[in-house]
């Protein structure tokens, strides 16, 4: 005779969920086995002894109807499933954004004239720089208007601070600018040493 | 195990149909009809807030009676910290401080009977080992989804079965059975 299976086991044949496979195999034992007959006689026992009460129980038509009006009422408070379309409205300027973000990913990915992307080369020792790069006619008048617009900006901040320089010398506290114009007249000097 | 083989669709109707067991599974285990109703109704409303995340996993039962499991329990120690409501003031309201019906072995008793037997026995065990003979009889869940609903390991969970169900099984004659 086999070694005797687990009471654990015997609960799970008893209960009728042994899976087929090992259904047999017990079943075998059993055939052999008075002291693991009577186990599983006393457990369906048990488990006969549970019919005896109502699975039903009869719950009084009061209480039922008290819970068919809270399950009504916790319908009406129930929130409704939203349709995708409110879902992505709600979430309109976040996609957005990552549309923009994408794009401008994507623009920084295209790859130049030549069709691929070349990290920028070393700087060549024995050439200028100027001499290497040759930009074609229509970037050139870009780069013109923008030294010109930053010659205007400049211009614009000099008045600044000559109306501000002015500004503190009435306050009589010049004495920063000053300083940032000697510093400036020292530079200037070592520059043209 | 069989589970019940047409399950209404609607939430509510579900639900209700539920009911009966619930109430019968929390009548067991609290002893008492009025709180039985009022916690069966708040396992119902706890089961309807969050229906659809249950319900498509094929877990529903399990979890409803799982839910009713838990108010009981709570319930039950609530009622053990009041010292004004204590067992012992107003006596066990499951009967386990009523003596067991001592039949001779060769009466035949009736349903009626052998049910308030049944009843005793169950009352006198452990309150988990009683959960889970419950569970499975109210619910009529295996013992795996038992032990998945209370998040207990699968041989407990039959440790405790076969506790319980050798005390039951003991109470009831073998020419009976």
């Amino acid at each position: 005779m086999s070694r005797c299976p687990e009471n654990t086991e015997w609960v799970l044949y008893a209960a009728g969920e042994v899976p087929a496979g090992r259904r047999s195999a017990l079943e075998a034992h059993l055939a052999a086995c008075e002291a693991c007959r009577s186990e599983v006689a006393t457990l369906r026992r048990g488990l006969a002894a549970m019919e005896v009460l109502d699975r039903d129980a009869p719950v009084r038509p009061e209480a039922m109807e008290s819970l068919r009006r809270r399950l009504r009422a916790a319908a009406d408070h129930r929130p409704a499933r939203r349709p995708v379309v409110l879902v992505l409205w709600h979430y309109r300027w976040t996609a957005a954004a990552a549309v923009l973000v994408a794009a401008v990913v994507a623009w920084s990915l295209i790859p130049g004239p030549t069709g691929t992307i070349q990290p920028p080369a070393a700087p060549q020792a024995t050439a200028p720089v100027a001499a290497q790069w040759m930009p074609d006619a229509q970037v050139q008048e870009e780069i013109t208007e923008i030294a010109a617009g930053i010659e205007l900006l400049e211009a614009g901040e000099n008045g600044k601070l000559s109306g501000a320089k002015a500004a503190q010398t009435d306050n009589g506290s010049d004495e920063s600018l000053d300083e940032t114009d000697q510093m400036l007249e020292m530079l200037q000097a070592e520059s043209d040493a | 195990m069989t589970g019940r083989t047409s399950e209404p669709e609607d939430p509510e109707a579900l639900l209700a149909s539920f009911a009966p067991r619930v109430y019968g599974l929390l009548l067991r285990l609290v002893g008492r009809p009025d709180v039985a109703e009022d916690l069966m109704q708040e396992t119902m409303l706890r089961a309807y807030r969050s229906f659809d995340t249950y319900r498509p996993e094929g877990k529903f039962r399990a979890w409803i009676f799982r839910i009713a499991v838990n108010l009981a329990r709570d319930w039950i120690r609530r009622r053990r910290r009041e010292p004004s409501a204590s067992i012992e003031a107003e006596g066990d309201p499951l009967g386990r401080d009523t003596p067991a019906i001592h039949l001779p072995p060769d009466a035949r008793m009736d349903r009626s009977q052998r049910a308030r037997r049944v009843e005793q026995a169950l009352a006198r065990l452990p309150e988990a080992d009683r959960q889970i003979l419950l569970m499975r009889y109210y619910g009529e869940l295996a013992f795996k989804d038992i032990a998945r609903a209370t998040g207990e390991p699968l041989g407990t969970v039959l440790a405790r079965a076969h506790r319980a169900l050798a005390k039951l099984g003991d109470l009831i004659p073998e020419d009976e059975s």
